[in-house]
């Protein structure tokens, strides 16, 4: 592993060539060389989260959130599910990356979203410590009587004090023929944003309640000032669910007056071209937004054609991002903290489970060839392995998540409501 | 009798439980051993091995799966069990370690409650596996004393999990009797600080209460963090034996008189009462309900179809409660139908409507094998699929399935979605039992004309859904019907059309006369 991070570290911005010789019963031949780009931009995140989960329909068995070290082959469980019995859970969710501010979700008897995030020694919340940092890990019930569901698909402002959410009420239904097997659809669907400082969901009318239409994937611009969504027409699902086509919109939040706009401009209008765009995700240098292009539905795991694709918010103009799609679902991107690379989860080996790409992106936008997370023999493991690699993001540090603890605390009932106006 | 005759008469009744066990599981029980091995897939790879013994227990749960695997033929599932209760009893004979009638008689015991034990269909082959291995590391160090034995109690505890607690008490209890009070002490605490700091620093995933209980014991504790008490209480006998051999030896030497006659005959109880206990309270241990489900299940997975019906005669002049249950309704209807008597004899079984002979989703590991089975041989592929796939994701144990991975393996191949087939197929050559059957499935993948010509796969692919719509189950006779409306050859699909069209007006007319009787009363 030494030797292989010194030749890089020599060869940053060049390329390796390889030459490949086999002995076969005829005598040695030789393979036709091929070449590794190494990037110019060094990777210097930690490491990367991921959920590890079988992609099935809907029962799960093991489950877990995971840290694996880019840098060498260690990988660590963050929590798994034999820690909180009966408990399922979402994704780690980090503010950029950040290992000292996460959220995500139990769901079942004891279900509750987490909010771990560092706060000053003073804070009346603050009750643990982590990456040796005062911290405040909070288990949040987070329906309230105004609000449609427990808080879904999560996105932290760039201050901290804010995590923008998406409330879902989520259904699916099996397909029958051989080339699909789940849709998963909203009966409604809005956004809000938690104040995490004191817990209050912050709400607006145009995207809150709104009966005519599906908002969902919020996601704030790398200055916090935008919260970007995907909005659809509501539609009679599931019988119509082709017809939830959604457009990538944004509305103004001021963290100060914690004050929504008064609009809601649309960034794309994919529905007029009967397309489709879901899990926008800002560049953290302000660059670009990628997403996911589908033909319709909110959930582009489970739809072959999803793609990924950019928006130069500098020039506005969009593109597939043809260098990292392949045949099948290309979803759940992520940016590094230096924006120069990003990683994405894949169905292209086998069509089902969804592995972990890596392509870095340069100052021009030239994408590189994606390569899946290595392992000591990758071919041996994604061919054994039968969980998917879900929803994953870097992390520029190791997570410190204290699992007993919260195995206390799930259980106790510790849990904090939120509350809204 | 002679020293030497008694000797022998001992291994003679050893060998009479072994050949008891035996038929047990072999002729009256061989559902338990179908269940066990559909719950595991166990790899023979290094991989599956690191795997497993991550955990402390790991090596006991390795080892008992790699014994269930031999379950795949139940003869010699039923061998091995006769032959691990055998050793269980031979080697708590000589933990007793005294040479009496009440000794040899005592250690039938702990064999005898572990079949009743095992009655429990979740309870698996590693509390066995664990128990033994601690028996035998206790009998292999005893010469040594007591520092060998808390040396040994250390890695025993990795090798078996907590179950390595019967060693420790037995050389505790040694070490007592030897008045070395301050060496069982230390041996106590040497036990919990080597568990606290086991835990603590290789699995803190686990909740102390599912690490002290045993990891892989049961197969509900992952998600129960328990295990039933009975469990603890073989254990605990186990642990104490010696003690119980002792004094009821010295009860015998109250009246020297009386001694020899006294101990003969309670050595012949002790070995009377356990095995006659265990015969009258067989039903109490193996729920008759529980089990005919599962002797159908392995009817099904045998295709003995006439089997199941025989069954279901049986049991439904035996007026069992399961006969009623929409998930042993399942199987019976589903053998009516392969054997073409479906829609002569839907009414000669309880029914329960649609639930009779499809069932909802439900998610547990148990309740959707039969429809898994039944949509398979409708052609209805996803949705065969997706019970197979949520079956094996219900195992609350976590483990995969080599019987759900074959099913869906061939779903993929049918579905031509071969990259996928290939992944499982290539799991399943790592097994002992499904190897074969995967190498022969793998030539198949991508080779079209093959798959066609296959009989069931060919077939599959002909009768399936041509359409693609969205799976609703409170519209299954539609579904039916569609199904035989683009084919129609599917003479199942047909007649299972036929009985949900029957069912439905049934329980409709169920609910007018409800409604009616309902109406009058008023």
């Amino acid at each position: 592993m030494e030797a292989w991070h010194n030749l890089t570290a020599l060869n940053q911005g060049g390329k390796l060539t390889f030459t490949v010789w086999a002995e076969m019963q005829e005598g040695w031949i030789q393979y036709n060389d091929f070449e590794i780009y190494v990037s110019p931009y060094p990777l210097t995140d930690y490491g990367v989260t991921y959920r590890k989960i079988a992609p099935g329909y809907e029962t799960y068995s093991h489950i877990g959130n995971y840290q694996r070290n880019i840098h060498t082959w260690d990988e660590e469980a963050i929590i798994e599910s034999q820690t909180v019995p009966g408990q399922c859970m979402s994704c780690h969710t980090a503010n950029r990356a950040n290992p000292k501010q996460f959220t995500f979700q139990l769901r079942g008897k004891h279900g509750s979203t987490l909010v771990q995030r560092e706060v000053e020694p003073n804070d009346p919340a603050c009750n643990t410590t982590a990456n040796g940092k005062p911290t405040a890990r909070q288990w949040l019930v987070s329906k309230t009587d105004s609000t449609l569901s427990k808080c879904v698909y999560p996105y932290w402002h760039p201050s901290g004090n804010f995590c923008a959410y998406s409330l879902n009420l989520i259904h699916q239904l099996f397909w029958t023929g051989k080339d699909r097997q789940v849709e998963v659809f909203d009966d409604a669907s809005d956004v809000v944003v938690l104040d995490v400082r004191n817990l209050e969901i912050l709400r607006s009318p145009l995207i809150e309640h709104t009966l005519d239409w599906y908002e969902t994937y919020p996601a704030f611009s790398e200055d916090g000032k935008w919260l970007y969504f995907c909005r659809s027409v509501a539609a009679t699902v599931p019988a119509h669910c082709d017809s939830c086509q959604y457009n990538l919109c944004r509305i103004a939040f001021d963290e100060e007056t914690r004050q929504f706009g008064d609009n809601v401009e649309v960034v794309i209008d994919a529905a007029s071209r009967g397309k489709n765009i879901t899990l926008p995700r800002p560049s953290y240098d302000g660059r670009y937004i990628m997403y996911c292009y589908s033909d319709y539905g909110n959930f582009p795991i489970d739809h072959k054609e999803s793609d990924l694709w950019l928006l130069d918010l500098a020039t506005g103009e969009e593109r597939p991002a043809t260098e990292a799609n392949s045949e099948f679902t290309e979803s759940y991107h992520n940016w590094s903290s230096d924006s120069h690379w990003f990683l994405f989860s894949s169905r292209r080996d086998d069509g089902l489970y969804s592995l972990l790409y890596i392509a870095s992106i340069d100052n021009e936008g030239r994408i590189s060839k994606p390569f899946v997370l290595p392992q000591h023999n990758p071919w041996q493991f994604y061919h054994q392995n039968l969980y998917s690699f879900n929803v994953p993001d870097f992390t520029s540090e190791h997570v410190d998540f204290d699992v007993q603890d919260a195995y206390n605390e799930v259980f106790t009932d510790k849990q904090q409501k939120v509350w809204t106006k | 009798m002679n020293t030497s005759k008694k000797y022998y008469l001992k291994y003679v009744l050893t060998l009479l439980l072994g050949l008891g066990t035996f038929f047990f599981w072999w002729k009256l029980h061989p559902e338990a051993l179908s269940w066990h091995e559909q719950n595991q897939l166990f790899l023979c790879s290094t991989d599956y091995l690191l795997e497993r013994i991550v955990v402390p227990g790991g090596w006991a749960d390795w080892l008992s799966e790699a014994i269930v695997q031999f379950f795949y033929q139940l003869t010699a599932g039923a061998a091995l069990m006769a032959l691990l209760v055998m050793a269980l009893q031979l080697a708590t004979y000589k933990v007793i370690s005294t040479n009496s009638c009440i000794a040899f008689g005592l250690s039938f015991w702990p064999p005898v409650l572990l079949l009743a034990i095992m009655g429990d269909e979740n309870v698996m082959l590693s509390y066995t596996i664990a128990l033994l291995l601690s028996l035998i590391t206790y009998l292999g160090c005893r010469r040594g004393g007591s520092v060998l034995q808390m040396f040994a109690s250390l890695p025993l505890y990795w090798l078996v999990g907590p179950l390595f607690g019967v060693q420790v008490v037995l050389a505790v209890i040694d070490a007592l009797r030897s008045r070395k009070t301050l060496v069982a002490v230390t041996m106590l605490l040497a036990a919990v600080a080597w568990v606290y700091a086991c835990r603590t620093l290789w699995a803190d995933q686990y909740p102390w209460s599912t690490v002290l209980a045993g990891i892989s014991y049961h197969r509900l504790t992952l998600m129960m963090c328990e295990i039933p008490a009975e469990l603890y209480g073989l254990a605990l006998l186990l642990a104490i034996i010696p003690l119980l051999a002792t004094g009821l030896e010295r009860l015998g030497c109250i009246n020297r008189l009386w001694a020899g006659p006294f101990t003969s005959l309670l050595g012949i109880l002790l070995t009377l009462i356990p095995v006659g206990g265990f015969v009258l309270g067989h039903d109490k241990c193996y729920n008759p309900n529980v089990y005919a489900q599962l002797h159908q299940h392995l009817l099904i997975r045998k295709s003995d179809w006439l089997g199941i019906i025989e069954q279901a005669e049986k049991n439904l002049q035996n007026q069992l409660e399961v006969v009623k249950t929409p998930l042993y309704i399942n199987g019976v209807n589903l053998a009516l139908a392969q054997r073409g008597q479906l829609n002569n004899r839907l009414l000669n079984f309880p029914q329960c409507g649609m639930k009779g002979l499809i069932m909802p989703r439900v998610r547990d590991n148990m309740s959707n094998v039969t429809s898994m089975e039944t949509f398979w041989h409708l052609s209805m592929i996803n949705e065969s699929m997706r019970y197979a796939f949520d079956t094996q994701e219900s195992i609350p144990n976590c483990r995969k399935s080599g019987r759900y991975l074959q099913r869906m393996a061939e779903c993929q191949i049918v579905n031509g979605n071969y990259e996928a087939a290939s992944k499982y197929i290539g799991l399943l050559k790592q097994t002992l039992f499904y190897r074969s059957w995967a190498e022969i499935a793998e030539t198949y993948l991508y080779n079209e004309e093959k798959i066609a010509n296959y009989p069931e796969w060919g077939v599959r692919r002909d009768m399936r859904f041509k359409e693609d719509f969205l799976y609703y189950y409170p519209e299954m006779t539609k579904m039916l019907a569609k199904l035989v409306n683009e084919n129609s050859a599917n003479a199942m699909a047909y007649n299972y059309f036929m009985a949900a069209f029957v069912l439905g007006k049934q329980e409709a007319s169920t609910h007018i006369d409800a409604t009616t009787s309902a109406t009058s009363t008023r």
